[in-house]
């Protein structure tokens, strides 16, 4: 129809062209008809084309490679799987087509990256790696600070526009700043400073503009080691210069003692010996001094009034009444180390010894118990004790220790020393150990009983000790009391009754007799406890009994086998004199480079050399276990060897802090790039060596301060309240050069996004079986 | 041809003119009584008898007091003639049809609301302004029915219960054919009134007072040069003609130039052409029409020199034109003694049609394309051929476009196919049901495709060939076919997409700017470059 | 030309906002390439909604010339957006090639076609008004018009032909001017606007009117003007073809990126890694 009528339409439209055109209405009927344009056609049959090529590339494609926006860098570039990375992508042609629609993970897309650059899991996606409690803690002191709220314009708009803070709530992913797929010769870890002005409030445009001034920069503590560089420049190194046969002893540069750490360009100091040495080293073995001080007593007898424990026939065995001396502090630690020990210290605390007249009977007691102690101590230490000492030093209730530190407390102790010591001291020590031993313990295997004495005596010290330490190791971490409370657990009863049953088994009385006392001192001791519960009591008391008239009747063979004992030790005394006579010279002066030495009724140690294991040992332990509370008897022994001339005299420049938990720690190593405590600056020294100028050199930057007081700091123990000999590193310092065009000045230069370092894991192969 | 189901092909009267027929005793009434003057029901032939006529295409209006019967500026072509009470038709006639003019065509229908707000305040306006009241048998609004030119004035009900017999132009014109009486009375009036309403409207007796008005109106002429009908005579003149031959020759000459000028000549309808002889070859220099005056600079001269008056140019006579002859010392007494001049004429810049480009202005004359008033013409140097336009008629027609993308061209301007809605258009005069028709308010030309017959008047009537006359289908897309075996046919043309919004399509769907719908005596504004992108 | 300066400011208006909220963006540790990406694609979706528009010419949704201004112009902006997107740099593998591919070929005919519309059609005016021999007239009327320019030269060298007149002219037409008037000629030559085929046709008509009798002067005279006439209207058809031609790569390259773009934003989503 509507042919037709344009038909007409055309055919009257124009008198002319109808005439000249004769095929002119067919061809703008087809315009009138309004047909899909030709082209619309073509597009169509494009389009479906397109999409049909797509389809059968895909398809047949061997992977997804085909939708990579750019080739990965050249580190990644051998990742095969798209779905390696692309967490939520399963493998195959099509297998992203489900993941069109599902929300990606980004953690678990930046968990992929972790398996191989290893960062801690749990803190890898916060801002810095850094545990979120530390980074608030860091937000505050940045928010402290003045110009906090300071904004530039461009910085406000995009915190209008664009808010932080939602976006970074779930965590800093890694390809939020690394992005992939860029090419194979970017580099990853470009940032640009504006990137880190996203979240940091306080912005501004470059260093070399307005970057906040350095506040104290280097120093953030006193130096570790105290040297007082000012006080040595002005007085020490010249007075000591005067001295012509020291010349070329000091120092001439700062490279005297300073050097640069290859990596991390940190600046080192020069060991001791090719620093302080020079000087110094005769303070540490004491040569300077015409009559140095004793040495460390390490161990000692104290004197105590053995007359007392005669009339009152308490036996103590053998004890030179000669010995004058206190019971030192180090002998105080180590009888310490046990509950038991504490115990009786505690009770003998205060006791003037020598003269015991007024003590009263318990007191008297304890301080019997205190000589047997201290013989156990020899005993063990002489015998292969001395594992057990440390340990029982270790386990009291307080966190482990390096196993170095703890045997280096007692490695260097010459044994032959000892032993000769014990010969002179104490002779007979290894029976009235047995002897002790047997009465503490009834389990002395019988064949033992028939083997040599010395031995018996050896091994059944040694299985006293063991036992001993059997009860003391079950109340690790408990304190003194508690342990108190195991010696009369139910096993208490137990253990009495199977010794009672050996008891009737054996067919030798002797042994019998020997076991009493130290059932008394059980029970003395049980008796003492104030907090004991009374059944219990009652129930020991009861134990007790049963055995009484078994054990009466041999009371008095006791104090004869006490003089036996006695016999037998003049014997021994007498071998002690004839060794005597041939030493002529005085042991002190013997060991005035240090070393062990006996004098008196004590073994005393010297310093042999800077860093002295020993001293460094006893040092760290008592710093370790120091406290200011009551009773605490590390704190005497730290104080002593810290003292103003103390052996040594370590504390004179390796500095002293106190720990969290009020306990000490000694700086014995310099600043180094190992002690860096800065999370997120770093600065290289090496590069900077050749552009400061050659005669102020160091000074360039680090130019001496006149702030009096650098030593006073060290009386104290808080590193972080010091007066510093240098200056503080100017801002502008550095900005005249880094704040020209050419030189790098973006924050990512001297600050490190990633706090915790990032490394690579070993491969977890296994040993091969075969 | 797809076999189409057989109707009766709609004939005349089927559909009755607009409201319901008159019924057949006012019929013997107005017969009766000499409504019409002395017309002659004899005059008729049998099939169109006076009475089918009056009932088919006449109304009786009722207008209660100050009811706009029609307004200045409307496009409304029927004769009224007041049965009983009285009319009174605004003398405003000058500013009401200039606003009229330059303000109605351009409102669209919607704003009807509006304009008929402004004339519900023409009752006020009759009181304030002097009026002339027509009383019984009174004839009026016959100058536009013969002009086809929008309302001069406005004519509003003078009292309640008046009623009018309204004659509508198929009406009136059957009537002025077949009865020479009639004729001769509308004529006359016709004369008359349009000597003082052309007086009245052109401006230039804005001074004088109503009875000297009159007075000077008695002694102007009007005279018609060239025919109402001017259309068919022009399709034969241009039959042969190839593009760019002179027509001017053909038509009727008014005055030749260099003759002796005892009158000014106040155009009063259609147009005329003002020429200047150089060594025997004629070509128009200018281009007059309603409004314009002819030969006043020369008369001033006249009188300055004493000498007699000569045409500096000749006048001719396009298509059709009523002027006004105002004797040379009415002009001397009236408009030359300091009363302000209404421009235009040949004194001033060569007519209306202001612009450089003399042949331009043949061309635009030539095609007679000065009669548009919504012409679609194409910037050739835009126009790259994508024929959006032709889709755009199309999607708006269903499916057919309207107009065909070739035409007359001159320089970069081509007057393409597409009905230009003429300030003069032929096509309605013989339309035997009014279907063809003006929109009353924007005064574009229409097809109600009820009333249409489909006799093609219309279309062998358009000198342009604009008007095309298609097939009728019936609901099941199959064309429709009368007993004799021919097919139902309608009238279609361009309709400037009426009583679609945004205006015609095929401008909106131009994509370089290329086309655009314009009245032609806006011609000049495609002649300065619009900005591209 | 105010219009076009305003319209420019406010496309670099825009492309400078874009840059600027992409270089905030980047910095503010997000993905820039998400954004401009959604950018670019709402912009491509504007594009479209041009063709949308010319798909229903008759819709009262504003004149098609303003929807062409908005097309070009936000063309523009869509190119600036793409180079910032692909941040100036060829892409790296096969896919993105096809992307980059397509969307070259999408603007380069439209810039081509928006050169045409703007210029041929003047030229063509302006080469009537000086030498055309043949009216203008429609792309589909063409054919039409040649079939008829044909036809014509037919009847007229037919005519020439009777049993005693000489062949000169009809040979010459066989051999010469039949191929000329069949199909369109020339078109490089019309391409370049040079007329010298033209005048090598009319030499060698000249040469022949040497040799031949008065009558079959007269028809080579008329033929020379039919050849002129030919010659025009085969101008008219390669530029007006060209006027067409150029929509034949825009809309179908359009389509099928289309498809690549879909394709492209599925496979983007699928491995992005999340971060925003």
């Amino acid at each position: 129809m509507s042919q037709l009528c344009t038909l007409i339409l055309q055919g009257f439209s124009d008198m002319d062209l109808l005439q000249r055109f004769k095929n002119f209405r067919f061809n703008s009927r087809q315009s009138a008809k309004m047909p899909r344009p030709k082209r619309d056609i073509v597009s169509w049959w494009l389009a479906v084309f397109t999409a049909g090529v797509l389809m059968l590339a895909v398809g047949y494609a061997a992977d997804t490679k085909l939708f990579m926006p750019g080739p990965l860098t050249s580190s990644h570039s051998t990742l095969e799987q798209c779905s390696d990375c692309h967490s939520n992508v399963s493998k195959g042609q099509f297998g992203w087509l489900h993941a069109v629609f599902a929300t990606a993970d980004p953690r678990k897309d930046s968990s992929s990256c972790l398996t191989c650059h290893k960062m801690g899991e749990d803190v890898a996606h916060n801002p810095h790696g850094l545990e979120m409690s530390k980074l608030d803690a860091y937000v505050r002191e940045i928010k402290a600070q003045p110009d906090a709220t300071t904004l530039p314009v461009k910085a406000r708009v995009r915190k209008a526009v664009l808010p932080v803070d939602s976006t970074f709530q779930d965590g800093v992913f890694c390809a939020t700043c690394h992005k992939e797929h860029q090419g194979g010769d970017v580099k990853l870890k470009d940032m640009a400073d504006a990137q880190c002005h996203t979240c940091h409030q306080v912005q501004f445009e470059s260093f070399n503009t307005d970057h906040p001034d350095f506040d104290k920069y280097p120093f953030r503590r006193r130096t570790r080691v105290n040297f007082d560089h000012s006080g040595h420049f002005k007085k020490h190194f010249p007075e000591w210069k005067a001295k012509k046969e020291n010349a070329g002893t000091t120092p001439e540069s700062c490279s005297g003692c300073h050097t640069v750490s290859a990596q991390e360009g940190h600046m080192n100091v020069k060991p001791f010996a090719e620093s302080c040495a020079a000087c110094h080293l005769g303070q540490i073995v004491g040569a300077e001094r015409a009559t140095g001080p004793k040495g460390v007593a390490m161990l000692m007898l104290p004197g105590v009034d053995v007359a007392t424990f005669r009339e009152k026939k308490i036996d103590i065995g053998k004890w030179p009444d000669e010995s004058e001396a206190e019971l030192s502090s180090l002998m105080k630690l180590l009888i310490g180390r046990t509950a038991k020990g504490r115990k009786i210290l505690a009770d003998t605390d205060g006791l003037d010894l020598l003269d015991l007249t007024q003590a009263t009977p318990e007191q008297i007691t304890q301080v019997g118990n205190l000589v047997w102690e201290v013989k156990h101590l020899f005993h063990a230490l002489t015998n292969s004790g001395t594992a057990d000492i440390l340990k029982q030093l270790d386990s009291d209730g307080q966190a482990p220790l390096d196993q170095q530190l703890l045997t280096n407390l007692t490695a260097s102790m010459p044994r032959d020393v000892l032993i000769g010591a014990l010969r002179d001291w104490l002779p007979g020590l290894a029976e009235e150990i047995t002897r002790r031993g047997d009465e503490k313990r009834a389990d002395v295997p019988p064949a033992t009983t028939t083997s040599d004495a010395s031995d018996t005596v050896t091994v059944d010290g040694a299985n006293a000790d063991q036992a001993e330490n059997a009860t003391v190791d079950q109340t690790q971490g408990a304190a003194p009391e508690a342990t108190q409370a195991d010696r009369k657990n139910p096993a208490g009863p137990v253990l009495l009754a199977q010794q009672t049953e050996r008891w009737r088994v054996d067919p030798f009385g002797r042994l019998l007799k020997g076991n009493q006392p130290p059932e008394e001192d059980l029970y003395n001791e049980a008796a003492d406890e104030p907090d004991e519960p009374a059944d219990q009591a009652s129930e020991d008391a009861d134990a007790a009994d049963d055995q009484d008239p078994a054990v009466e009747p041999e009371e008095s063979t006791a104090d004869a086998e006490a003089d036996t004992e006695v016999d037998s030790d003049v014997e021994v005394s007498a071998d002690n004199e004839t060794e005597a006579l041939e030493l002529d010279t005085d042991a002190e002066t013997w060991a005035q480079f240090g070393g062990w030495y006996r004098q008196v009724y004590s073994i005393l140690y010297k310093p042999t050399v800077h860093a002295d294991t020993f001293l460094k040992a006893w040092l760290d332990f008592s710093a370790i276990r120091f406290s200011k509370t009551e009773g605490n008897l590390a704190a005497p022994v730290f104080s002593e060897l810290t003292g103003k001339d103390a052996q040594g005299q370590c504390s004179k420049c390796h500095s002293v802090d106190a720990t969290k938990q009020q306990a000490r720690v000694i700086k014995w190593t310099p600043s180094s790039a190992e002690t860096g405590e800065s999370l997120f600056t770093s600065f290289s020294h090496e590069p900077h060596l050749g552009v400061v100028s050659a005669q102020k050199g160091c000074l360039t930057c680090h130019e001496m301060s006149s702030a009096k007081g650098y030593l006073d700091t060290y009386k104290a123990n808080d590193p972080k309240k010091f007066v510093s000999n240098f200056a503080p590193v100017k801002k502008e310092t550095c900005a005249s050069c880094h704040g020209k065009k050419e030189v790098r000045q973006d924050c990512v230069l001297c600050h490190k996004y990633h706090v915790t370092d990032i490394f690579t894991p070993v491969m977890q192969t296994k040993i091969p079986d075969k | 041809m797809a076999q189409g189901n057989l109707v009766r092909r709609p004939q005349r009267w089927d559909a009755a003119f607009g409201r319901e027929r008159i019924h057949a005793d006012w019929v013997k009434l107005i017969l009766s009584s000499r409504i019409l003057g002395d017309i002659d029901a004899a005059d008729f032939p049998d099939d169109l008898s006076l009475a089918d006529i009056i009932t088919n295409d006449c109304a009786i209006r009722w207008c209660s007091r100050g009811e706009i019967v029609y307004a200045a500026g409307s496009y409304q072509t029927s004769i009224f003639v007041v049965l009983n009470g009285g009319v009174r038709v605004s003398d405003e006639a000058g500013t009401e049809a200039a606003t009229g003019q330059t303000v109605m065509p351009k409102l669209n229908a919607w704003l009807s609301p509006l304009l008929q707000g402004k004339f519900g305040r023409a009752e006020t306006n009759v009181t304030r302004f002097p009026t002339v009241r027509l009383g019984r048998y009174e004839m009026f609004g016959e100058v536009e029915a013969m002009t086809r030119t929008p309302r001069s004035n406005t004519a509003v009900a003078d009292v309640d219960r008046t009623a009018l017999l309204e004659i509508t132009w198929p009406g009136a014109r059957e009537l002025l054919h077949w009865s020479d009486a009639f004729r001769y009375s509308v004529e006359e009036l016709y004369r008359a009134r349009s000597v003082e309403v052309g007086l009245k409207e052109s401006g230039l007796f804005a001074h004088v007072d109503p009875e000297t008005l009159v007075a000077i109106a008695q002694q102007c002429s009007f005279e018609r040069h060239g025919s109402f009908d001017w259309s068919h005579l022009y399709q034969r003149e241009n039959a042969g003609r190839q593009q760019g031959e002179q027509v001017i020759g053909q038509e009727p000459l008014i005055i030749e130039q260099g003759h002796y000028l005892e009158d000014m000549f106040l155009i009063r309808a259609g147009f005329a052409r003002v020429t200047e002889t150089v060594h025997d070859n004629e070509s128009s220099v200018g281009f007059l029409e309603s409004g314009d005056v002819f030969g006043l600079t020369e008369i001033e001269e006249g009188l300055l020199f004493g000498s007699h008056p000569q045409a500096a140019r000749g006048l001719r006579s396009v298509g059709y034109t009523d002027l006004i002859r105002i004797p040379e010392h009415i002009v001397g007494r009236f408009i030359l003694s300091g009363s302000k001049r209404r421009g235009g004429g040949v004194a001033s810049a060569p007519g209306q049609v202001s612009h450089a480009d003399l042949s331009l202005l043949d061309f635009v004359v030539d095609n007679r394309f000065i009669n548009a008033t919504n012409a679609m013409v194409i910037d050739t140097t835009r126009c790259v051929g994508c024929d959006d336009c032709v889709r755009a008629c199309a999607a708006a027609h269903d499916g057919i476009p309207r107009f065909v993308r070739t035409g007359r061209t001159h320089a970069n301007l081509m007057v393409t196919s597409a009905c230009m809605h003429c300030t003069d258009p032929v096509c309605l005069i013989d339309c035997p049901t009014g279907a063809i028709h003006r929109d009353v308010f924007s005064g574009s030309v229409v097809i109600d495709d009820d009333t249409c017959i489909g006799c093609a008047t219309c279309s062998s009537a358009c000198p342009y060939n604009n008007i095309q006359m298609r097939e009728v289908t019936g609901p099941d897309g199959a064309i429709l076919i009368d007993e004799d075996g021919s097919t139902h046919l309608k009238a279609t043309k361009c309709d400037l997409c009426a009583g679609q919004s945004g205006g015609p399509a095929c401008q909106r769907a131009c994509p370089h700017d290329a086309l655009t719908r314009i009245d032609i005596r806006d011609l000049d504004i495609l002649s300065d470059q619009q900005p591209r992108v | 030309m105010f219009g076009v300066a305003r319209n420019t400011m406010v496309t670099l208006g825009a492309i400078v906002a874009v840059y600027w909220l992409i270089s905030f963006y980047s910095t503010a540790l997000r993905d820039p390439r998400f954004l401009d990406g959604w950018i670019l694609t709402a912009a491509m979706f504007g594009q479209l909604l041009f063709h949308v528009r010319k798909k229903f010419p008759a819709s009262p949704l504003g004149r098609v010339s303003i929807w062409l201004k908005m097309h070009i112009y936000l063309g523009y902006f869509v190119v600036a957006v793409f180079l910032l997107h692909t941040s100036f740099s060829f892409p790296e593998t096969t896919l993105e090639w096809a992307l980059w591919i397509m969307f070259a070929l999408v603007v380069v005919s439209g810039l081509v076609g928006q050169y045409l519309t703007s210029s041929i059609p003047g030229k063509l005016q302006q080469q009537h008004a000086e030498q055309m021999t043949f009216e203008q007239m429609t792309f589909e009327q063409i054919p039409t018009a040649r079939l008829n320019l044909f036809r014509e030269v037919n009847a007229l060298v037919l005519d020439t032909v009777t049993p005693e007149g000489s062949s000169e002219v009809s040979d010459f037409y066989v051999n010469r001017l039949r191929g000329y008037f069949r199909r369109p000629q020339n078109l490089r030559a019309h391409l370049r606007g040079s007329r010298r085929p033209l005048e090598r046709i009319n030499g060698e008509i000249s040469d022949l009117e040497r040799r031949v009798n008065a009558p079959d002067r007269e028809t080579l005279s008329s033929i020379r003007k039919l050849v002129t006439a030919k010659y025009d209207l085969d101008h008219q058809y390669t530029v007006q073809g060209l006027l067409h031609s150029w929509l034949f790569v825009h809309v179908p390259a359009t389509y099928s990126l289309i498809v690549l773009s879909i394709l492209h934003v599925a496979v983007v989503y699928a491995y992005s890694s999340g971060v925003q």
